[in-house]
């Protein structure tokens, strides 16, 4: 679950020295951060050119078999 | 022959375009700081022709039109073995490269570039002003450096105040499983009373009382707005889950409004970019900033308004042309 | 309150009207709330006039219900209270996308035909999720990852795996290490699995004792979102923009579609995918369906089941009937 906890990362000799956004950073699990896409799978692409080509679902099922409710809970 | 100037990592906004340029068979090519320096691939720039030849074959001609994505936001890394002067030695290979890309925008300068080159790095403060000479209201701005002024600011702001960072700085900074951003924060008398007596030179502006957020993504003239309302919890059933729904909706802007971002878009000399506004409960609506390569991808889904294809169809159209 | 005010319902959620009963679908949040077509009535009145006119337009005995019925969607989180309606418009709901070719199903029993051949053209056709229904011995198997990985920079996005079990998907790191190896590969099933045989499920890989006719849903199962919606406008979205390709090598609508277009052996897909009589089933909407035009869940059901034409009405039928439906699940 991400918490948008604020919290200090650098020491106080150094936020001394820091604009004060610097001392009430927001503080995140790495996975639901959205830019990190970490939990995300990549592969390549050569027709897009693309290094990163994100894996992501579509919004339907493929055909008469609900992945999701196989892998629910 | 389109040039899409992006970066080896993930960019959302980059594939859903090339998807369209795929359906309609346009050539594109795409570049990254990555690919100058580390990709097989021959290439060399002519200094005194001005030109670019890779394989032997000039392709300046054949470039038509550039979108710039991002492209130096991610630089090669010197690696770990530079030891104690990596820091130096990175900083210097950026600028290098970054030297590199101005020359590749000086040769394409007479092509069509969404944005353009030099306009993606815009000093916030100066924005503010020229958001004001276009018409548009600005939150009370100042930068900062000692207790008293911002004491004597924090008394005259019945809404109280938010600190950000100047620059636009976005990089994360990761360790492991925690993430840290600097992110817009409220400046209360609680964060105001440990300051010391100065303190490194920080913008405050007043907090604009919302009523909701309209962000716009600019494309050559046109305003694709959307509001982000929050559920009202006055009307909203508690037991429906407790939790306040954010909603976003697309959103026809007044007509003195579309006018006044034109202007500002105008003295930016910028052709796109993201742009965020509050809405007053009083009606207003109050001018915050302006990301000239900013996402536009979730707005833009739950919109509907296709901006992967309108962005798509701008780069062919020039590219046509 | 204030009945100078509109009431405007939430751009994403829109009302659908059926024959017995209507429903406010919430696309942006997944769910679904019937409402009375009374109700309905109301919200297309609430469009164009504020409250109190909307109370003047109701017959005496019913102006009670326009407020209570306010209160009602307000408390739902339905809508909001404004007095520049004319700032929210309604989403535009055409569906749009670039790929002539989204989905591929296969079915492999590693002989009738070239699989790779076949991914190769699904590939040059942009064809974005491959699902690939294996049913092979060790030998077969054992190539996979191999033959998988030459597609590692293909345009598809995602690979779905469901593969018969051998012996050598439970009692190695086999399947582990095809998942690990090929980065396409969304989800891999092993199916037919003996319980014995079964490692415990992770976030990507399920063993299971069903077959493929068993996975499917056996209760009726419902869509909610905008992309959905919007195809169901115009298009089928269970056999929109698909083509399936049987064990035999017989290219469908749906695997158990029984007409065959070509076989792969002789044929090429974007050849057979172009036919009009091909792209037929794609545009048969939910509002083209007998069974389903009158139901106010014509848009978010998902109807996995053949459809046959009654060229009488021009309308389509389903062949084999889905379960009536069951409450809406929040």
């Amino acid at each position: 679950m991400n918490a948008l906890i604020q919290e200090e990362l650098f020491p106080e000799e150094t936020l001394q020295r820091l604009p004060l956004s610097y001392r009430y950073m927001a503080r995140l699990h790495s996975e639901g951060f959205q830019e990190n896409f970490s939990h995300h799978r990549f592969s390549r692409s050569w027709m897009h050119a693309s290094n990163a080509y994100i894996g992501t679902g579509t919004y339907k099922p493929l055909h008469d078999i609900v992945l999701q409710d196989l892998f629910a809970d | 022959m389109i040039l899409i100037l992006t970066y080896d990592a993930y960019e959302q906004g980059t594939d859903p375009v090339v998807d369209w340029l795929l359906e309609a068979n346009v050539p594109f090519v795409r570049v990254t700081a990555t690919d100058l320096v580390r990709r097989r691939i021959r290439y060399q720039i002519d200094v005194d022709r001005q030109d670019v030849y890779l394989d032997g074959q000039s392709v300046k001609e054949s470039v038509r039109v550039v979108w710039y994505r991002r492209f130096l936001g991610e630089m090669p890394d010197v690696g770990r073995a530079a030891g104690p002067h990596r820091a130096q030695l990175q900083a210097e290979v950026s600028t290098e490269i970054r030297h590199l890309f101005e020359y590749l925008c000086f040769i394409l300068k007479d092509r069509p570039w969404l944005p353009a080159p030099g306009k993606t790095q815009l000093n916030k403060l100066e924005v503010l002003n020229h958001a004001q000479a276009s018409g548009l209201n600005v939150p009370v701005t100042r930068v900062i450096n000692n207790r008293r002024d911002l004491e004597e600011l924090y008394r005259r702001s019945p809404n109280g105040l938010i600190t950000k960072l100047i620059a636009d700085v976005r990089k994360p900074y990761v360790q492991a499983e925690t993430t840290y951003v600097a992110v817009t924060q409220v400046v209360d008398a609680e964060r105001i009373e440990p300051m010391s007596e100065y303190f490194f030179p920080t913008l405050f502006q007043e907090k604009v009382p919302a009523q909701y957020e309209v962000r716009i993504f600019y494309l050559d003239g046109d305003c694709y707005a959307t509001a982000i309302r929050s559920s009202e919890p006055e009307h909203v059933d508690r037991k429906l889950n407790g939790s306040q729904k954010t909603h976003y909706l697309p959103y026809r802007l007044p007509d003195a409004l579309t006018g006044q971002i034109r202007e500002l878009m105008r003295r930016l000399d910028l052709n796109t970019g993201c742009i965020d506004l509050m809405r007053r409960p009083d009606g207003a609506y109050v001018f915050l900033e302006v990301n000239p390569v900013g996402q536009y991808l979730a707005e833009s889904e739950h919109c509907r308004y296709q901006l992967d294809r309108k962005i798509a169809n701008w780069l062919i159209t020039h590219n046509a042309a | 309150m204030d009945k100078r005010l509109f009431f405007r319902l939430y751009a994403h959620t829109i009302p659908v009207r059926g024959r017995e009963r209507s429903a406010l679908y919430d696309l942006q949040h997944g769910h679904v709330l019937r409402i009375p077509n009374a109700c309905y009535d109301l919200i297309m009145q609430f469009r164009t006039h504020p409250i109190g006119v909307v109370e003047r337009m109701q017959p005496e005995e019913t102006v009670g219900w326009v407020e209570q019925y306010v209160r009602y969607l307000l408390s739902r989180d339905a809508g909001f209270l404004t007095d520049e309606p004319e700032r929210f418009p309604e989403l535009d709901l055409t569906w749009q996308t670039p790929h002539s070719l989204q989905t591929a199903i296969i079915g492999y029993a590693f002989g009738q035909y070239d699989l790779w051949l076949v991914l190769r053209q699904l590939d040059r056709l942009r064809c974005q999720h491959l699902e690939l229904r294996l049913d092979g011995g060790p030998e077969d198997l054992e190539q996979l990852p191999e033959q998988l990985t030459e597609f590692d920079d293909a345009a598809f996005r995602t690979i779905t795996l469901f593969i018969r079990h051998q012996p050598l998907l439970s009692r190695t790191r086999f399947v582990e290490g095809l998942y690990e190896q090929c980065r396409k590969i969304d989800r891999i099933v092993v199916y037919d699995c003996p319980e014995d045989e079964r490692k415990p499920k992770t976030e990507h890989v399920l063993y299971t004792g069903k077959s493929l006719e068993e996975m499917r849903p056996q209760q009726p199962r419902y869509i909610i979102n905008l992309n959905y919606f919007s195809e169901c406008q115009r298009f089928n979205p269970f056999y929109n923009r698909k083509v399936c390709i049987d064990q035999r090598g017989e290219i469908r609508n749906s695997l158990g579609q029984p007409r065959s277009f070509g076989n792969v052996r002789t044929c090429a897909i974007e050849e057979v995918i172009g036919q009009p009589d091909f792209q037929e089933l794609w545009h048969v909407s939910p509002d083209q369906i007998e069974d389903l035009r009158d139901s106010e869940l014509r848009y978010c059901l998902f109807v996995a089941d053949e459809l046959e034409k009654d060229t009488g009405s021009g309308l389509y039928r389903i062949r084999q009937r889905t379960r009536p439906a069951p409450a809406v699940p929040a």
